[in-house]
């Protein structure tokens, strides 16, 4: 079993794109499961973080424009789980909150959330590469004209 | 034509409306998103808002217009909570899809096309063979191993290490934020490169090509210019960590004023004793692909930052008081609105100093 911490786990669950269905049925398990343990500390919301960014001239610091995002936070008996998505995305976020929580709370649905995690994580690095493999071609090979 | 006050018009409004909302064979957000990605890279940029899906249906919904959907994208993210701010990011963590230099053929990591048709012929498809063609032209796909995606180093780091170009330094400065406060002249950098960023494309265009004209002293070259995917960081606000949120596709430009000596070539420094030169660099970035918009931005931001410079390029307060889409074309296009009591208030003035007149040359006359 992969033993993502939760840093990563949260990352996984932010980027999940192919298959993130998959978190939904799992945190629809979580919750069948725990009745009235699960609480909504902040029910899934759209709003917006800023960009910042670093340009490269000066080194300044600088808000390039604002992102779309959801997040969400839930409680599970004593354990917090959150989560953060880009776009308007409530249930996933919601479910990625449930499923934080779920692995902070050792639920026994936890090896198949972390086997699911490690699908998601690997699904994300495979549309990396296939991503650049697109592009590949496009290198530029110069000649020299003598 | 009295002056008469006036009320109404609510059905009129609702039938044109409704003509609008009629229409037959509009394109909804899916067939935008599939389509248009460019036009919804421009709208996002000059809606300060990176939301592709939501720009894609304001696209359907304004008919395609870039400003109007721009327009319904900041109305709504007017309706929205800032949870936050990301960690800032430097463009050097990008996932490159496309990286070019002109101001060097090799550069470090190579140059790579990506998807563009800036090097073939513009010819209209008129009867829809060319992307086959296009197909069968090009080269087999490169099988890719798994070492991950390559690195890019920066172009202008290399100069930077020959003491070329202006060091940075960490500014711990708070960004200036323009959707907060008002912008004040001069304007922190921070600000300068936020109005930029949401500037008006055709605008911004005109402004840097103004530069490249003459009107001033830049003569850009772009050093590089890189888009890809962004990985945007966050603290997580339980573990209180950084965490990587997601990706934006961004397009960053860096570019060099190359004139040699004087102003508008290479920045004489050094104190007492010593004297070298340094290349001014500009600055440009735009959400997704607009590149012309990224390069355009980094025209004028040279041009600000070439000391002594003149021209419009050069005008911080002429580019940034008019650079915004929504401003610029609200305050041109309100004149639509009814202005009848204005209008009717000079008339008046009018009339009242041609009646003056007439009876001072009629009294003169009778005088006489």
């Amino acid at each position: 079993m992969t033993g993502f911490d939760r840093n990563r786990r949260f990352s996984i669950m932010a980027q999940a794109g192919t298959g993130s269905d998959d978190l939904l049925i799992l945190a629809e398990q979580v919750l069948a499961d725990s009745g009235d343990a699960v609480t909504v500390v902040t029910p899934p919301r759209v709003g917006m973080m800023m960009l910042r960014l670093h340009e490269p001239v000066n080194g300044t610091v600088f808000n390039a424009g604002e992102v779309l995002v959801t997040e969400a936070q839930i409680a599970l008996g004593a354990h917090q789980g959150y989560a953060m998505r880009l776009g308007r995305e409530p249930e996933l976020t919601l479910a990625a909150a449930v499923l934080d929580a779920a692995v902070e709370a050792a639920h026994p649905l936890t090896p198949a959330i972390l086997a699911g995690l490690a699908t998601l994580d690997e699904a994300e690095r495979a549309r990396q590469l296939a991503a650049w493999g697109e592009v590949a071609p496009t290198r530029v090979a110069f000649d020299e004209m003598r | 034509m009295g002056y008469t006050a006036v009320k109404g018009g609510l059905d009129a409004i609702l039938a044109a409306e409704a003509l609008i909302s009629a229409g037959d064979g509009r394109l909804n957000a899916a067939q935008v998103g599939r389509g248009a990605r460019l036009l919804i890279d421009q709208v996002m940029g000059e809606g300060g808002l990176y939301a592709p899906e939501l720009a894609a249906l304001a696209i359907a919904q304004a008919e395609g217009d870039p400003i109007e959907a721009a327009f319904l994208l900041r109305a709504y993210r007017s309706t929205l909570p800032r949870i936050g701010y990301t960690l800032p990011s430097d463009g050097r963590r990008m996932r490159v899809l496309r990286r070019i230099s002109s101001t060097f053929k090799d550069i470090p990591g190579g140059q790579v096309l990506g998807r563009t048709r800036d090097y073939t012929q513009r010819l209209l498809d008129v009867d829809g063979r060319f992307a086959a063609k296009a197909r069968a032209a090009a080269p087999p796909a490169t099988a890719i191993g798994g070492e991950g995606w390559p690195v890019f180093p920066s172009v202008v780091d290399a100069l930077r290490e020959e003491g070329l170009v202006r060091q940075t330094t960490d500014d711990p400065t708070e960004p200036a934020d323009i959707t907060r406060d008002a912008l004040r002249f001069p304007a922190p950098r921070s600000a300068r490169l936020q109005a930029l960023a949401r500037g008006e494309t055709g605008f911004m265009v005109a402004i840097g090509y103004s530069a490249q004209r003459g009107l001033g002293a830049a003569h850009p070259t772009i050093a590089e210019l890189r888009s890809g995917e962004l990985p945007l960081q966050i603290r997580h606000p339980l573990t209180h960590d950084p965490v990587v949120l997601g990706a934006v596709s961004l397009v960053e430009v860096e570019m060099i004023n190359h004139t040699a000596g004087g102003v508008g070539g290479a920045t004489i420094v050094g104190g007492e004793g010593e004297s070298s030169e340094r290349f001014d660099l500009g600055y440009g970035l735009a959400f997704g692909r607009n590149e012309r918009k990224a390069i355009a931005m980094s025209i004028i931001d040279a041009s600000m930052n070439i000391p002594s410079n003149s021209g419009p390029a050069a005008d911080e307060e002429f580019v940034l008081s008019h650079c915004d889409a929504l401003e610029s074309s609200g305050f041109v296009e309100h004149l639509k609105l009814p202005h009848y009591v204005t209008f009717q208030s000079a008339l008046d003035r009018v009339r009242f100093r041609r009646l003056a007149q007439l009876s001072a040359e009629r009294g003169t006359r009778n005088a006489e």
